[in-house]
């Protein structure tokens, strides 16, 4: 279903990061999962995984976390490498992404959260061919 | 604001008081530290704060250079990256906020050096805060006057229980100041958040508005002041009800001194820089009634720093090239994310921010694709990204630095330990032994630049030319750069 | 007209500065002379002729100086920026700061354009067949003077804050837009002096008009979100490029004590 993504910071998410424990599954705990509304949560069928799919396709698999505090039809992922598989390097021009508000695709998911080395050597290895591609083709 | 050192009963133990914390951008300069061998108490620090400091005595610090993920001495670090620097065409240079004015300066020389781009973590933070300031304008103060004199703070998408812990007992609701000595009592608190956030737990008035919308609530409220009335449609659009934004309006009236303080609820949210002018639009329509200013919740402890100190180097606050020599400005172009994204950049020096971690997928995914530089201290999402990684120092502890708190105060950090190596002593080091690098690749290359000079000189002195002669003249100069 | 054509050659680059790809630079030069003329990539300067065969005939004066892209260029920066006469015609598309600071001339694209086209346009004629990116028709960033004259017109969509600061001139868009359309529209120009107009055919997410103080902006598709700083004030039926519509008056924006108006079709 649709719903709007909004991310941000959280104290626990920050005092990870800024401990330097980016590779730890405390990292894990914090960063990777998502705040649903419990109605929306229903809705879900009460999963305890949610996918997280936005305009370009790009997916992540995350814990799901029922929470009065977030609005029906909105969701609240933490800051970290996860939300930011989803988030748009669309910034209107100002150079500042998507973080907030964007649309997105919620559904029940499958298979394991990443944790932060894995989804860094699933996403993010180094290319070896630099040359590979036009930089014309650079946006997309 | 005085630190001592002093020497404990444990010959290695050291107490450390009034240690300004290089975390968020409160700068809080009360913390207390006392460090022996193996671990770190603080006193005064939040979660955050505490963290960091136990960075000090951790197990996952960087404490060698690292090509390519492997340890490598310290010069052959710096030469490889000083290497990628000088080839690069339009070398990325992005300034984090957890270091001192200090580095920063001399890492935006380095950019100017090169004719690359600079920019820093307000890009995709406050960013389009500080493009408002230039929009409209700040009415701004210092925290102490939020502390002393503020009776009303509106929270408008930020949430400081979070993003700076200590923001409500210090500076604002909690606090008992000068005439606020009712403290909480003596406040009247609103947020505006579309989440009910710990923050919203505090307030007298929540608007729980709808995402987005944040633009259409403030234009009310001014519409509103102004004497009109709000467009039929705002209870539909907004999700606040007519009686809310109304009582909201008579609290901005009533207070004596109200301050916004503007989070990242504005300026990530669509519509971006001109969430936050208008905030600044209704700062100053409030200053009919009472005194009004509006502050922003920076995130990083020198996030504004960075901004301060590119603006007295070459006149702008971020999202600035240098290719044509002189500094030129757009976020938007030269920002980060989009410099990435359109795939402009070909070398990246990313200098303690964590920029693999905090940017959306496809930005990062260029940054695999170009050759990496980063100055880290613990491994990490960047760590893992990057060809050459340059240990960090820990500013504000293990060497000297000024920082900017979050409402543009310098505040100067002392350091009360010795970093864990000793190839560098600060980041700044670290940077200026990069630069001189530098210089001394490009002096090298100045023979061969100057051969391709004098090439094209000779060139365009012959004006006729037969087409063969032409076409091979355009073949040499077209694979060499001209200058 | 004498045509010049720039045919992309097959090199790899990450992204020019062309600001010579104008009928000003052009005019009066041989093609070698042409194929000389400095185009930036990042901190390095290379000679047009790497990118571009250049073919064609040159005329005397800018007047009379046709330019012919031939091919997509969407990493060429400033193609006819500031521009005084002549045509530039791109059958492809182009980056941004196309016809910036633009002062006369005639511009066509045929694919589209990137962020910041046109801005700052003081005269001249601009045509985009697709759709364009953010800033078009704004002001340069930091200033409050948007686009002062001439005519854009956008057949596809147009990406936000179109026609920012705008103080004269007109923008037609007969496909939708983004937010902040006209946005801070009418500052720093007086009562007496014509106004700025934006003519919208498609829809818009809303913030039509924000922070507007003068000038008419009409919008004939619908608008998601109305500001709540405008105000009803009756209809009227007017003829727009040959149609007769209703609108909906609208004033404001009252959050800045605005006089501009806005016309949405009922
Ligand atoms: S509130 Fe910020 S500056 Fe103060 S201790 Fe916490 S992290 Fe450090």
């Amino acid at each position: 279903m649709e719903i709007i993504l909004n991310t941000g910071g959280t104290a626990f998410q920050g005092a990870c990061v800024k401990g330097g424990r980016k590779f730890t599954d405390e990292y894990t705990q914090e960063a990777a999962y998502c705040d649903i509304n419990p109605e929306d949560f229903v809705a879900l069928g009460k999963p305890w995984l949610v996918k997280i799919t936005n305009e370009y396709g790009d997916s992540v698999v995350l814990q799901a976390k029922k929470t009065d505090r977030q609005q029906k039809g909105e969701i609240f992922i933490p800051r970290g490498p996860w939300a930011n598989i989803v988030v748009t390097t669309y910034t209107e021009s100002t150079g500042s992404p998507a973080y907030k508000n964007r649309k997105v695709e919620i559904e029940e998911g499958s298979g394991p959260v990443l944790g932060p080395v894995t989804l860094m050597k699933k996403y993010y290895s180094k290319r070896t061919n630099r040359t590979g591609r036009t930089p014309a083709e650079g946006g997309a | 604001m005085s630190s001592e050192a002093q020497e404990g009963q444990t010959s290695n133990k050291i107490t450390c008081t009034d240690v300004t914390c290089p975390v968020c951008g409160l700068t809080c300069d009360d913390i207390e530290v006392e460090v022996d061998d193996v671990s770190v108490v603080t006193r005064n620090a939040c979660i955050m704060g505490d963290a960091k400091f136990k960075e000090l005595r951790s197990s996952h610090r960087i404490t060698a250079p690292l090509i390519n993920g492997k340890e490598a001495p310290w010069s052959d670090a710096i030469d490889k990256a000083a290497e990628i620097f000088v080839n690069a065409k339009r070398p990325f240079f992005f300034i984090g906020s957890e270091t001192a004015t200090e580095a920063m300066s001399v890492g935006i020389e380095i950019a100017e050096m090169l004719g690359g781009l600079v920019d820093g973590n307000a890009t995709i933070c406050h960013g389009p805060t500080v493009m408002a300031i230039q929009d409209v304008g700040q009415v701004g103060c210092t925290l102490g006057e939020t502390r002393n004199r503020a009776d009303l703070d509106i929270y408008w998408g930020a949430n400081p229980e979070d993003s700076h812990p200590r923001h409500l007992s210090r500076h604002s609701v909690f606090q008992r100041g000068f005439f606020t000595g009712q403290g909480r009592f003596g406040r009247q608190i609103m947020v505006v958040d579309p989440r009910r956030s710990t923050t919203a737990e505090h307030a007298d008035l929540h608007l729980q508005l709808k995402p987005g919308t944040d633009f259409e609530v403030l234009n009310a409220l001014m519409t509103i002041l102004n004497g009109f009335e709000p467009h039929e449609s705002f209870t539909e659009v907004t999700g606040i009800s007519r009686e809310d934004i109304y009582k909201a309006a008579d609290m901005i009236k009533d207070a004596r001194f109200g301050v916004i303080w503007v989070g990242l609820g504005i300026a990530s949210t669509r519509g971006k820089h001109y969430n936050a002018s208008m905030a600044m639009r209704l700062t100053q329509l409030g200053n009919k009634y009472g005194k009004f200013v509006i502050l922003a919740n920076r995130g990083h402890c020198n996030v504004a720093g960075f901004n301060e100190v590119l603006a007295w180097q070459c006149g702008f606050p971020y999202a600035v090239d240098f290719s044509t020599g002189e500094p030129r400005y757009q976020p938007g172009e030269y920002s980060t994310v989009d410099v990435l994204r359109r795939g402009e950049a070909d070398a990246l020096f990313c200098m303690c921010a964590d920029l693999g971690a905090h940017l959306p997928k496809r930005a990062v995914e260029r940054m695999c694709e170009i050759p990496v530089v980063s100055i880290e201290t613990a491994e990490g999402p960047q760590a893992f990204i990057s060809d050459v990684v340059l240990p960090g120092v820990l500013d504000g502890m293990e060497c000297e630095g000024t920082f900017y708190r979050m409402d543009n105060v310098p505040c100067y950090a002392r350091s009360f330990i010795d970093p864990p190596f000793d190839f560098t002593k600060s980041n700044e080091d670290t940077l200026i032994q990069l630069r001189d690098a530098i210089k001394r690749k490009l002096a090298a290359r100045g023979k061969t630049t100057e051969t391709v000079e004098g090439a094209a000189e000779t060139g365009s002195k012959a004006t006729t030319l037969s087409e063969e002669e032409y076409v091979q003249r355009l073949d040499t100069l077209l694979s060499q750069p001209q200058s | 007209m004498e045509r010049l054509t720039l045919t992309p050659r097959d090199v790899e680059y990450l992204v020019l500065e062309a600001s010579v790809i104008t009928p000003d630079a052009v005019c009066g030069k041989t093609l070698e002379e042409i194929a000389e003329l400095p185009v930036l990539e990042g901190n390095t300067k290379w000679p047009l002729g790497r990118f571009f065969t250049i073919t064609g005939k040159v005329a005397d004066a800018a007047e009379d100086q046709g330019i012919i892209i031939d091919g997509d260029v969407p990493r060429v920066k400033y193609i006819g920026s500031k521009m005084t006469a002549g045509a530039v015609l791109c059958k492809g598309d182009v980056d941004m700061y196309c016809g910036a600071w633009m002062k006369g001339g005639r511009i066509r694209v045929k694919g589209n354009a990137d962020a910041f086209a046109a801005i700052q346009m003081e005269g001249g004629d601009i045509l985009f067949e697709g759709n364009v990116g953010d800033y078009c028709g704004a002001s340069y960033r930091g200033d409050w003077r948007g686009m002062k004259g001439g005519n854009i017109v956008i057949n596809g969509n147009a990406g936000v804050t179109l026609g920012e600061y705008m103080m004269g001139g007109k923008i037609t868009v007969k496909g939708n837009v983004g937010i902040n359309a006209g946005i801070h529209m009418g500052k720093g120009i007086g009562a007496k002096d014509p106004l700025p107009t934006i003519i919208i055919h498609g829809d818009s997410p809303g913030r039509v008009g924000a922070f507007m103080t003068r000038g008419n902006i009409y919008v004939l598709g619908t608008i998601e979100v109305m500001m709540p700083g405008f105000s009803p004030d009756g209809t009227e039926e007017l003829e727009i490029d040959g149609v007769k519509t209703t609108f909906q008056i609208l004033n404001g924006d009252h959050g800045e004590k605005g006089r501009g108006k806005l016309f949405v079709r009922t």
